[in-house]
């Protein structure tokens, strides 16, 4: 038994963006290279080993790069630094497929945007190996100042780099990274990879702590967020773009504003529990207004800048479910008595019925005889609620039941879990879950979740044209009779057939995207743009389709 | 008096909150006293323009009030009522201080009949920093290098750490809004490129091998062991990426005896570039009577005998039931060990010196004795907060710890080496009384440890604290901002029941939670730079103190002479 943990790698591998970049790629092998496994020669065949050497540059300036690392992975695993004229060797490398990578801080690997591949960085050792070039692309950097409206700057504000991506189908705003400024006024955000950012400064909660503001008749404060140039709304804010190895400079003025004073009461928090009570934008994005809260009766009060904002509270309830209350308010005076009601969380049961055409054997029972046959899972249209989830209550195995929902509206994606079965209908009273959203209302029992699985579920196989041997499609199946319910993603290596199963009789459109990184696919205005490249098929019960898509190209 | 309250910004905020909504309510002050003066630098002695100037009742922190200074560094606060006001400033590029600081001192001004509380002038000391560069042996930036800042107090002359920062991608570190003193920079990091190979992969090279903290050399120590030549296939050369980088002092030295420390005025802003340079690697592989299959190791460096630093840079793999520990440098380390043997996770802990790769087994025990107690309360009441118990060697400046639990048990982590230790309890409404151990001599509060058998410390705690109250005089007249100190007269005290206060305007101040017993109380002018810790220095001002016995809740009022 042998392990090894290495923290160096651990943490590269974890945090790209903190440590430096990596990679690599070769030049001469040809596409049509099938991938050999790496693997220790047989005892009758000891490798020949041949010298491998090459050169390691600057993707965009295509100089050498001095003190690169060069690895080679597997059986022949070594590592050797670049000269000062970025060229490495190594002296015997047994021959057939190995992986090489190059890395240095200041460098990301080669086009991290781009579609996976498989092998990534294979190259063929053997007596035609010529020498390699490895291309490390360089990071870019993000610099400023920020100041005040007397051009004084202010420290210890805090910069959020933002990025919009697309993460199953869906467009999330996250922030990639940050940093804060220093007594100058000036930061410096490095390790960054090429794409489109903003950038926001967080400086609202600084005034409050100096106490000559807490004295003045009129308070001053910094807006929430400032974002790139001076939008106090991420929606109008200037992206930017940043190409490898480009370091842009920013400057802030921040102008302060009047601050108003919200005081209030949330009604339903337990005598003596602390609420959590938490300002958004409209955007969801969580804002650092300090807010005071007293256990003893509900009470709160804060300061904030004129705007509208979410406020959310939420608490605890006896049995640790949460309880939330959410308000939007629009702040352009004092608003003393806000008045905001805790309701509880909800459960729904869930009833699965199931129709049986052939034989079947029960392979997944439970050992109270029971079956999940159904995995319900509700996801907020707000993304400031959690998602939740049906479970067995393992003291009553009959019991099925989604829990702890805060009221909100919700689409249910219901999956069959035997691969040979589909979800015939899902309703909750006369809502249709495969067609509409679940509005789940405060303080009111829905009836519960009736579900129909059946048995006599289709086939879909085919192949996807026009794709590079190497590369990964990502095949998106679209039920056009359950628009509420999650695409089907299926993964295609390269040119070969794919089947995929359990899939409900009825129509489908079939897209084949190079990569989902850029598609928005919940939105059906997305998909429509995309609608002339899809294949349409319809599935019959128990039939077995066949269908050509052609790849959909979504590079940029 | 005026203890400087380290107020977290939190609870600011919160003051901040309240008294906003106490500004538009609260009736016009009634008082006829003012607080008026000037704030200038403390160096050049010329007025700041638009310091922003806090007075704060001392019995009434949250009823501030702030002004600007005018261009002419002038403020003034009228309509007070008779009482204590702590006095603070701030301006851009200045520390924020109280009014005539002293580390956790200062004066308060004290407004009222025939005092004087205005004209004064409070001058404010310029921040310092400290930053630099850091860069490895080819001259390239070290990126997220962590740099540790100590400042050397005065009066005692220990280290403290004051900050932590990480390096940016072109090395760069910054160290802001220091005050003048005494200051060391370390850096520690590992090379980004370093590799640490498994010992199957690697060839054996020269090993100069171990000694335990005892200074003996174990059987398992000896260079080149002959297991672990079995276990390496000696084909491949050492490898020139299996390297670290020792911590580093500034200017570029290993050793911190060889550090310079950094003497910084006010205003100063000093450049402390730091050079890291690898040196070959060391393995250490840990050994134990069973196979240890996976475990993690938490390694701490000596630096000096009172300071240990954390070691991140190893690595660690598990291999034929060793587990090693790669990327370390010669030194000095405690390893505090969690291993898995398959069924059980067990903990362990170890000291050793290392000047080349080595071998040691958990099974040997390292001499630390180990060392558990109760904490024994006189009269009623709990503990409140953290309270942990120390063992501290005054000849090697060595500091053990326990925390005292919700039973009042402590456990010192890791046991101790024998030898003569003062047992130190840090504690608040409660003072250390008398010490019992089981074996072992006690004297006062030192007690024995020898080796072998566990100790058992009984500490027992006594409540009723007393307090002075006084006044500093000079020529009968009262004197504002002097040194006032407690120094107990038994001379075998630890520096910890030493009290200490600043005379406020009027000359008077109170030194609260004395612990019980007999003390010298003495006022002295110029005593801010006094290495007071020392006894030797103190000794020619004692004699012109006033004795004065502590009784448990005592109260005593005194007049104190100022030299």
């Amino acid at each position: 038994m042998r392990r090894k943990f290495c923290f160096p790698f651990l943490s590269f591998a974890c945090a790209a963006l903190v440590l430096a970049g990596c990679i690599c790629l070769f030049i001469q092998t040809a596409s049509s290279q099938v991938y050999r496994p790496i693997g220790p020669p047989s005892a009758d065949h000891p490798p020949e080993k041949y010298k491998l050497e090459g050169t390691v540059i600057n993707s965009v300036t295509g100089e050498p790069i001095p003190r690169a690392l060069v690895q080679l992975n597997g059986v022949a695993a070594e590592t050797v630094l670049t000269g000062p004229d970025g060229r490495f060797h190594f002296e015997a490398v047994p021959e057939g497929q190995i992986a090489v990578t190059a890395r240095k801080p200041g460098f990301f690997e080669k086009d991290p945007g781009k579609p996976r591949t498989w092998p990534r960085f294979g190259i063929t050792i053997g007596p035609q190996t010529g020498p390699i070039t490895l291309m490390l692309v360089p990071e870019s950097v993000i610099y400023g100042h920020v100041e005040d409206g007397n051009g004084e700057p202010i420290e210890n504000a805090q910069i959020q780099v933002i990025q919009v991506r697309i993460e199953e189908g869906r467009k999330k705003r996250q922030q990639v990274s940050g940093g804060q400024t220093d007594e100058q006024g000036d930061f410096r955000i490095a390790d960054l990879a090429q794409g489109t950012y903003y950038i926001g400064v967080e400086a609202n909660s600084l005034l409050l702590r100096n106490p000559i503001e807490q004295s003045k008749k009129n308070r001053e404060g910094y807006p929430a967020v400032v974002y790139y140039p001076t939008s106090t709304d991420l929606s109008f804010a200037q992206p930017i773009n940043l190409t490898p190895g480009q370091k842009i400079q920013l400057q802030f003025s921040l102008k302060q504003e009047p601050l108003f004073r919200l005081s209030g009461k949330v009604a339903g928090v337990p005598s003596g529990t602390y609420a959590n009570l938490q300002f958004f934008d409209l955007a969801s994005s969580s804002l650092a207004f300090t807010t005071q809260f007293d256990p003893q009766n509900g009470t709160f009060k804060t300061m904030v800048p004129a705007g509208t904002y979410v406020l959310r509270v939420t608490a605890p309830d006896a049995n640790r479910n949460e309880m939330l209350a959410e308000q939007t308010i629009t702040v352009g005076s004092d608003l003393p008595d806000l008045r905001l009601s805790l309701a509880p969380s909800v459960s729904l049961p869930v009833i699965v019925r199931t129709e049986i055409t052939k034989e079947t054997h029960d392979v997944d029972v439970n050992p109270h005889g029971y079956r999940q046959e159904v995995n319900v899972h509700l996801s907020p249209a707000n993304p400031l609620n959690r998602p939740a989830w049906a479970n067995l209550d393992p003291e009553n195995p009959s019991s099925f039941k989604v829990g702890n929902i805060v009221p909100g509206k919700y689409s249910v994606a219901v999956n069959a879990l035997r691969s040979d079965r589909y979800v015939q209908s899902a309703k909750c009273g006369t809502v249709d879950l495969l067609r509409e959203e679940l509005v789940v209302p405060p303080g009111v029992q829905l009836p519960p979740i009736e579900v129909v699985v059946r048995d006599d579920s289709a086939v879909l196989t085919g192949k996807v044209l026009n794709v590079n041997a190497d590369y990964f499609t990502n095949l998106l199946i679209v039920p056009q009779f359950a628009p509420a319910q999650p695409s089907r993603v299926v993964n295609v290596y390269g040119p070969s057939e794919f089947q995929t199963s359990g899939l409900a009789p009825g129509d489908y459109k079939i897209f084949a995207f190079d990569s989902l990184d850029r598609v928005e696919y919940t939105s059906p205005e997305v998909l429509d743009h995309y609608a002339s490249q899809a294949a349409t098929v319809t599935l019959s019960a128990n039939g077995k389709s066949n269908v050509t898509v052609d790849l959909i190209r979504t590079g940029e | 008096m005026a203890r400087i309250f380290q107020i977290a910004a939190i609870n600011l905020l919160a003051l901040a909150v309240f008294a906003q909504q106490k500004d538009t309510s609260a009736a016009p002050a009634t008082g006829k006293w003012k607080i008026s003066g000037v704030v200038v630098d403390a160096t050049s002695s010329t007025p700041l323009a638009r310091a922003q100037v806090t007075i704060t009742p001392v019995t009434r922190q949250n009823e501030f009030h702030t002004m600007v200074a005018g261009e002419d560094g002038r403020f003034l606060f009228d309509n007070l009522d008779p009482g204590k006001y702590t006095l603070t400033a701030e301006r851009k590029g200045y520390l924020r201080e109280a009014f005539d600081q002293h580390g956790q001192h200062s004066t308060s001004i004290v407004v009222g009949p025939k005092l004087q509380s205005e004209n004064l002038l409070f001058r404010l000391h310029r921040d310092a920093s400290i930053s630099g560069t850091v860069t490895d042996e080819q001259n390239e930036a070290v990126r997220n290098a962590e740099i540790t800042l100590f400042q050397q107090g005065t009066s005692n002359g220990q280290l403290v750490l004051r900050a932590r920062a990480n390096t940016n991608d072109e090395g760069v570190y910054h160290f802001s809004h220091l005050s003048p003193g005494k200051y060391f920079v370390a850096a520690s990091s590992q090379p980004w490129y370093a590799q640490h190979p498994l010992p199957t992969q690697r060839r054996p090279y020269a090993r100069t091998g171990i000694n335990s903290s005892q200074g003996e050399t174990n059987g398992d120590g000896k260079p080149a062991t002959s297991q672990e030549e079995d276990t390496s296939p000696g084909q491949q050369p050492i490898s020139p990426l299996d390297v670290a980088y020792p911590v580093t002092f500034y200017p570029a030295v290993t050793e911190f005896e060889a550090a310079a420390p950094i003497v910084l005025s006010a205003g100063e802003k000093f450049t402390a570039d730091l050079n890291l340079r690898a040196v070959p690697a060391l393995h250490l592989r840990i050994a134990s009577s069973v196979p240890i299959q996976n475990g993690n190791v938490q390694v701490e460096a000596r630096i000096t005998g009172e300071l240990n630093m954390p070691v991140h840079s190893q690595s660690m793999s598990f291999e034929g039931g060793v587990m090693e520990v790669s990327g370390l440098v010669p030194g000095h380390y405690f390893l505090r060990l969690n291993s898995y043997d398959g069924k059980n996770w067990s903990r362990s802990s170890k000291e050793v010196s290392i000047s080349g790769d080595a071998k040691v087994s958990t099974d040997e025990k390292d001499g630390y004795v180990p060392v558990s107690g109760v904490v024994k309360l006189e009269g009623a009441g709990n503990l409140s907060g953290q309270t942990n118990v120390f063992l501290f060697d005054k000849a090697s400046g060595a500091r053990f710890w326990g925390q005292v639990s919700a039973k009042n048990e402590f456990e010192i982590d890791r046991g101790v080496p024998p030898g003569r230790y003062q047992v130190l309890v840090s504690t608040t409404g409660f003072f250390f009384k008398t010490l019992a151990a089981t074996p072992g001599r006690v004297t006062g509060h030192i007690v024995e440890i020898g080796p072998g058998a566990a100790v058992r410390l009984t500490l027992e705690l006594g409540q009723g604290m007393g307090r002075v109250d006084g006044v500093a005089l000079k020529d009968d007249m009262p004197v504002a901002g002097v040194m006032v100190l407690l120094v107990p007269q038994d001379s075998a005290a630890p520096p910890q029941l030493f009290r200490l206060d600043q005379s406020d305007s009027d000359g008077t101040f109170t030194v609260a939670s004395v612990v019980p017993g007999k003390y010298t109380a003495v006022a002295l002018e110029n005593g801010w730079n006094l290495q007071w810790s020392n006894r030797k220095v103190l000794k020619p001002y004692l004699a012109q103190g006033v004795p004065v016995q502590i009784e448990p809740n005592g109260k005593y009022d005194i007049k104190l002479k100022v030299q």
